[in-house]
């Protein structure tokens, strides 16, 4: 009966953070059924389907949108994989200097961001490095190379690397045993690592200012609009409509695999 | 204490393996990092040398102490929030395990300024939180949520919060539920099986969580902005404010350096206490 | 696509705006050999906000006119948000000698006085420009650039006291109402030093552009004074509108432009009063970087916007004070009687001198210390 309540308990808490993750989400949503008095869309006037009608209304905000998910998937999937690469070597290794590494990858994160991008940008400057999409997913990568390392490290700790040793004694190739052994069992902390650096990287306002040259990122367009059109909210509530449906997606389709797979 | 099989570091057959693993991300840190920090070194060091390092402890120890006291009452705050919802996640919910992740991280793709203004508009003065609060007689007539340390501390725990929940998780996830069922098999209560079990075995997920809330929070000023004062300046807005101006860029350089030392420092210390082989 | 013109259209044209044949002659030349309809030409503007109609060269009647009196495609961005971060970004390329890929932008005065003194900026051909002669005369010679050799002047506005007359139950009419401990915590102050300070020091009587350094420094002492007791809710830059419209702030200091697309949509009832001492201005300015493709096109687009027909209508339309003579003769009566097109005679305002760059760094070293410490 304890355990049960507790349990009840536990679930409770659970949604009530979620519940507290989604408030301002769900004052995006309210919002963009708002028709602002004037150019900010801070203060509730009253309802209106304008913004859901056109929502591609202002072309910059599309365009932006669309660039930042490019820019998005390219950095996940590189820093996803050399983070990945790195925090495995820092977590299955006993070698000299690997203090140093794990003290570097987590230096970037102390840096304000304001330093971090300028600094970048001298060294563009300084190499005459044209500003553009490349040097927005260099910088992006730079950072997010600690969010994945760090996480994937918590991951990994403790695994047990005889099980490796064991396959190879069972004729597995390198690429076998991590394609089989190593990387099922770390696969959740690549995947949390994923989903953090794609945020990261389709949030990020500041490094990306100095590094981009011409080129707008969706937050870059939203922080420098000086007027706040609801089409903004539209943008992310689409955004989370897309991620909802893919996750359900997701959960419906692994189901299926289980209940397959289930003797 | 049991873990699923021998802890431990495996020493490399070939000495330059870990190393080649390791080469990309640390070519790419080495170049896009390291060497823009030494551009920032030597700007520390222009016009009052080492002198900027310590007008900087002269002049800013108030602002840093209040930026690592809001740091840190953010991360706490992320703990007790994240560390159950984690856990739910992980141990109860095995079914709808990738939509409440998904749901965990979903607010954090739409920007993270529409994010802030959302709590600004619940926040403010026109907006219903303060209205109910002082209906319910908990906020003073004339006082006001945001400028306060609250509204800050709050706005930062919000915007962290996954970067707890997901390492938490990933490291609970891992855990043998045979173990956990050894301990209710030993007449050891919820509790105690929690306490001794199920937290070690978590500890590599929350020094990561902690790392990744403290240390970007300690260097934030986009919440204290929007939903602070003046009171609330954190080190992230003096330094956003003035990098811009020639004249005091080497100081505000030579605070970031202080500020990456100090906090290496503390994570250094919180490695040792927590007893994670972290950092070397 | 711009439309290919014939030579003889373009002197046609031309004369209408008041280019003189030898000045085209040297833009023909400038685009390129002088043989038939000019190739695509095209112009990349960096401005503030709120400065063109709609901020959209497709819809903007001002900047389509020009597009379609010159064949000159606009490329506009309205993404000049800040001078310091606009600054931070583009300087180590110019300071290299490289364009940033924009022909003109608009820094406020004393960041052109910056830019100038770093020679990152061109001089301008003023053969090409010869509108400019429209300038009024209180705008055509600074300290910093004497006979407007590199620079001219978009637009001004004025700094002044944002309030909502219901909030605070009476007129404002000082910067001492900023001191007021009846508003206490519901003032915001620019974070913008020259603005804020200015109207301290205007008030102590002193006038900003003769003003010493002890000056400024008592007015920072009186804002570091009044900020220990808690007399300001922020200190922030663009920003201060969202917290007029959120009702978190009864009083701001604030930028005229703003107040009055404020006024006209979100909050109609904020008012603006420009302290009777005397209020600041400030001057946004056209300048040309170093590396700058265009560097016709841009003095062209200058010229245009220095006709008076043109510069009427378009500040009628941005709510801003024309920098050119006889711009106000070209507006409505609305507008002619309008304080924040057309501020009345008299009106005191004012702006900083030029400082050199170690008493720029004394003061914002100040500043910064009385408000973010």
């Amino acid at each position: 009966m304890k355990q049960r309540l507790s349990r009840l308990a536990l679930g409770g808490y659970s949604i009530l953070v979620i519940v507290y993750l989604f408030v301002p989400i769900a004052v995006m949503v309210v919002f963009s059924f708002n028709k602002p008095r004037g150019r900010r869309n801070y203060e509730w006037n009253r309802f209106s389907l304008d913004a859901w009608k056109d929502p591609f209304k202002y072309e910059n905000l599309r365009a932006a949108f669309v660039k930042s998910l490019e820019v998005g998937l390219i950095v996940t999937l590189v820093a996803g994989v050399i983070g990945t690469v790195m925090a495995v070597s820092l977590v299955k290794y006993r070698f000299r200097g690997k203090g140093f590494l794990n003290t570097l990858i987590v230096m970037p994160l102390t840096m304000p961001e304001v330093v971090l991008g300028f600094s970048l940008l001298n060294l563009f400057v300084l190499v005459d490095q044209q500003r553009g999409v490349l040097t927005i997913v260099i910088a992006h990568v730079m950072f997010c190379i600690s969010y994945v390392a760090t996480t994937v490290k918590a991951r990994i700790r403790g695994f047990n690397w005889q099980l490796e040793e064991a396959a190879a004694d069972l004729g597995a190739t390198p690429w076998q045993t991590f394609r089989r052994v190593t990387f099922p069992i770390i696969a959740p902390g690549v995947f949390a690592a994923a989903l953090l650096t794609f945020a990261l990287s389709l949030d990020d306002f500041t490094i990306t200012y100095f590094v981009s040259g011409r080129d707008r990122t969706f937050p870059l367009e939203v922080w420098t609009e000086k007027q706040f059109p609801p089409q903004i909210n539209v943008f992310g509530t689409l955004i989370l409509l897309a991620a909802v449906v893919l996750s359900v997606a997701g959960m419906l389709n692994s189901r299926r695999r289980t209940a397959r797979s289930k003797p | 204490m049991a873990t699923e099989g021998k802890v431990g570091e495996v020493t490399p057959r070939r000495r330059s393996t870990p190393w080649l693993l390791a080469a990309p991300a640390l070519i790419w840190l080495v170049v896009f990092f390291v060497i823009p920090m030494v551009l920032l070194g030597r700007e520390s060091l222009r016009s009052g040398g080492i002198g900027n390092y310590g007008d900087v402890f002269t002049g800013y120890t108030a602002v840093f102490r209040r930026t690592f006291w809001y740091a840190l009452l953010a991360t706490v705050l992320c703990v007790l929030l994240g560390y159950p919802l984690a856990y739910y996640i992980a141990m109860r919910a095995r079914r709808a395990r990738n939509v409440l992740l998904a749901l965990v991280v979903l607010p954090f793709f739409t920007t993270y300024l529409i994010r802030t203004i959302s709590w600004v508009i619940l926040l403010s003065e026109n907006g219903p939180v303060p209205k109910v609060l002082r209906s319910l007689d908990l906020l003073g007539q004339s006082s006001s949520i945001i400028g306060t340390t609250p509204a800050v501390v709050g706005a930062l725990a919000y915007n962290f919060l996954p970067f707890m929940v997901l390492p938490i998780y990933v490291s609970l996830e891992k855990i043998d539920p045979k173990l956990l069922e050894a301990g209710p098999d030993l007449y050891a209560s919820g509790w105690r099986t929690f306490r001794k079990v199920t937290l070690p075995l978590s500890l590599p997920g929350l020094f990561a969580g902690s790392l990744l809330t403290f240390i970007p929070a300690a260097g934030d000023f986009v919440n204290s902005t929007f939903v602070g004062g003046t009171s609330t300046t954190m080190i992230g807005n003096v330094v956003a404010e003035n990098f811009d101006s020639p004249g005091l860029r080497p100081e505000m350089s030579a605070i970031s350096f202080v500020l990456m030392a100090v906090i290496l420092v503390g994570v250094l210390v919180y490695a040792r206490l927590l007893g994670t082989e972290e950092l070397g | 696509m711009t439309p290919r013109i014939s030579r003889r259209e373009l002197i046609m044209r031309a004369g209408a705006l008041g280019i003189s044949v030898p000045a085209l002659g040297a833009i023909l030349a400038a685009c390129g050999g002088g043989g038939g309809g000019g190739s695509s030409r095209s112009l990349s503007v960096l401005n503030w906000p709120l400065y063109v109609e709609d901020d959209d060269p497709d819809t903007s009647p001002t900047l389509k006119a020009f597009t379609k009196a010159t064949g000159i495609a606009m490329d506009y961005r309205a993404e000049f948000d800040d001078n310091g971060s606009v600054y931070l970004k583009y300087q180590p390329d110019l300071a290299k000698g490289r364009g940033i890929g924009f022909d003109i932008v608009t820094p406020t005065s004393w960041m052109a006085a910056r830019m100038i003194r770093e020679e990152l900026v061109q001089p301008l051909d003023l053969s090409r420009i010869p509108n400019a002669k429209n300038i009024r005369a209180d705008l055509a010679n600074p300290e910093w650039d004497p006979g407007r050799k590199y620079s001219m002047p978009y637009a001004q506005g004025q700094v002044g006291l944002a309030y909502f007359p219901d909030k605070t139950g009476r007129p404002l009419t000082s910067a001492a109402d900023l001191l007021d401990p009846a508003f206490k915590n519901r003032v915001t102050l620019l974070s913008e030093w020259r603005d804020t300070v200015g109207l301290f020091v205007i008030d102590a009587g002193v006038d900003p552009a003769v003003a010493t350094v002890d000056d400024v420094k008592a007015g920072i002492a009186k804002i570091r004074e009044a900020r220990d007791a808690g007399q300001f809710r922020k200190i922030v830059g663009n920003s201060y509108v969202n917290d007029l419209i959120t009702g978190e702030v009864w009083v701001a200091v604030g930028w005229s432009g703003d107040v009055a697309s404020l006024k006209a949509a979100d909050t109609p009832d904020i008012e603006f009063a420009l302290p009777e001492r005397g209020a600041m201005s400030f001057v946004d300015t056209m300048v040309i970087p170093v590396g700058a493709a265009n560097k016709a096109e841009a003095e062209e687009f200058i010229n245009f916007l220095y006709d008076p027909a043109v510069s009427g209508p378009l500040f009628e339309k941005i709510t801003y004070v024309s920098p050119v003579n006889g711009a106000t003769a070209a507006m409505s009566p609305e507008a002619q009687a309008n304080p924040f097109i057309n501020p009345p005679a008299g009106s005191k305002l004012y702006e900083f001198r030029a400082f050199t760059p170690t008493e720029e760094e004394e003061l914002e070293g100040l500043f910064a210390e009385a408000t973010q410490l």
